[in-house]
């Protein structure tokens, strides 16, 4: 409507007979309420479009990392609620959670010496047949700051960045598996493409069958655990709706390792060719409230970039 | 100098305003509730200010938020403009006390950039019934919660101007 009355108006000025400077600068003036902030905002937005990639890239990183501080600064002061929440618990209750991490600890150090033992057979059965190592990781551990989950894009906002060796496309974790990957890292803060994205795919298998499959993330319903896609199932895999079979990664891609849970498939389909499959997948409803995510970080990628 | 503080102030709260909707977004994460209420940093711009001063303010809080979404950069900058322009135009014909007119205003321009950022950002879903339904329900309840809050903040901003001795 505003716009049509704008035009309506502007041919009506047009239409006016012949137009030199003097009677321009008088249209200028005479020009309706309408029509004056309408041009303004349209030449702005042609200048912006003018404006060289570069410019709005540099433009874009400086309100970002203007904005950063204060993400960080509220998520230290949740930190500082949480430790003041807990503080208020009893002694009895902490000496409690104490005992059972120390259950856990004995669990883990069991575990530790088990998984020492299984690297010192893989490396010495590397040696022995002559193949290529493993890529290896370093662990970073790093706290959410930030959710950004909507139809058009799921992303998290972490604590570290540049400044802990963060680099674009690595893998990010959490206690139930795959979380992302690194989209964007910033001087002190990085942002994360979460799994249920759906702009995210990565190269998967399902556990049991080393064929590769692709996993995509997909638009979420509200009130209900994220969910994605995968593709380019084999026909002859079979599964069952009351024991659901495990998505996992695959080296493949060169972000994971093997064997990471991405999430469970119930029901297979046939695809429109009608010569593979495709199934819906249910990721973990944690991915929703993680705290807490670890950036899996490639050594040989590191070593090479700093060489 | 007026002019600056009252500047400086409307754009402290605007960023204020935006900290706490990405802090309810934070919560309300765990539900897979998205509230989108970017009119709200328009209405006190437009309905109160002066052209300049409140583009001005319109220009940096776009430029904030495109900066942390994967939007191209300058959409946002682009639909706050055209929102900014919707209420320059309703800022002669409806009256600012009322709460009812500033609820409608703020329902219509969150609507116009929320249906313009979907059909811009559909990453192939655009036919599919999922993302439409997930859209709606994301509209309705962002638009509840805007038509609750945009008088709130609006008074909230007059407070702030109060408080700082401005008219």
């Amino acid at each position: 409507m505003v716009l049509v009355s704008f035009f309506k108006i502007s041919t009506g000025y047009l239409k006016t007979g012949s137009v030199n400077l003097q009677q321009t600068s008088l249209l200028l003036k005479k020009l309706p309420f309408l029509g004056k902030p309408l041009i303004i905002i349209l030449f702005v937005s042609f200048l912006l479009w003018l404006l060289p990639t570069f410019f709005k890239s540099f433009l874009r990183v400086s309100f970002f990392e203007f904005q950063a501080p204060a993400w960080t600064a509220i998520s230290y002061l949740n930190s500082f609620q949480d430790f003041w929440s807990l503080r208020s618990r009893s002694k009895t209750e902490l000496i409690k959670a104490g005992q059972d991490l120390a259950r856990l600890n004995a669990a883990y150090e069991l575990r530790n010496q088990q998984h020492e033992a299984l690297e010192a057979e893989v490396s010495r059965l590397e040696k022995l047949l002559k193949l290529p190592s493993l890529p290896e990781y370093r662990f970073e551990v790093a706290r959410v700051i930030r959710r950004d989950l909507n139809s058009w894009w799921h992303q998290i906002l972490i604590r570290k960045g540049k400044n802990y060796g963060l680099r674009e496309n690595a893998g990010v974790v959490y206690s139930g598996g795959v979380v992302g990957r690194i989209k964007e890292v910033h001087q002190f803060t990085s942002v994360v493409e979460l799994v249920s994205s759906p702009t995210f795919r990565v190269a998967a298998q399902l556990d049991g069958d080393n064929r590769p499959v692709t996993y995509y993330g997909s638009v979420n319903k509200i009130l209900t655990i994220p969910q994605g896609y995968i593709k380019d199932v084999q026909p002859d895999v079979l599964t069952n709706d009351l024991t659901p079979r495990r998505i996992i990664t695959t080296p493949f891609g060169h972000i994971f390792p093997e064997g990471l849970i991405i999430g469970h498939v119930r029901i297979l389909s046939p695809s429109n060719d009608g010569l593979f499959q495709i199934g819906q997948v249910e990721l973990s409803k944690e991915l929703l409230s993680l705290k807490e995510v670890t950036i899996l970080i490639p050594i040989i990628n590191e070593e090479s970039l700093n060489k | 100098m007026i002019k600056k503080t009252e500047v400086l102030i409307v754009c402290f709260t605007t960023l204020v305003t935006y900290i706490i909707i990405v802090f309810l977004n934070n919560i309300f994460a765990r539900y897979s509730i998205y509230l989108s209420l970017d009119s709200l940093y328009l209405l006190f711009p437009g309905l109160y200010m002066l052209f300049w001063p409140g583009y001005l303010i319109i220009i940096l809080i776009a430029l904030t938020v495109n900066a942390s979404i994967p939007l191209p950069y300058g959409t946002l900058f682009v639909l706050y403009s055209l929102g900014y322009f919707i209420i320059r135009q309703f800022k002669t014909r409806f009256r600012k006390e009322n709460w009812g007119h500033v609820m409608f205003i703020a329902f219509s321009i969150n609507s116009i950039i929320m249906l313009i950022i979907a059909v811009i950002v559909d990453h192939g879903s655009f036919f599919t019934e999922s993302y439409w339904f997930r859209f709606l329900t994301d509209l309705s309840l962002s638009s509840l919660v805007l038509i609750i809050t945009a008088p709130l903040i609006l008074e909230l901003q007059k407070l702030f101007l109060k408080f700082s001795g401005l008219k």
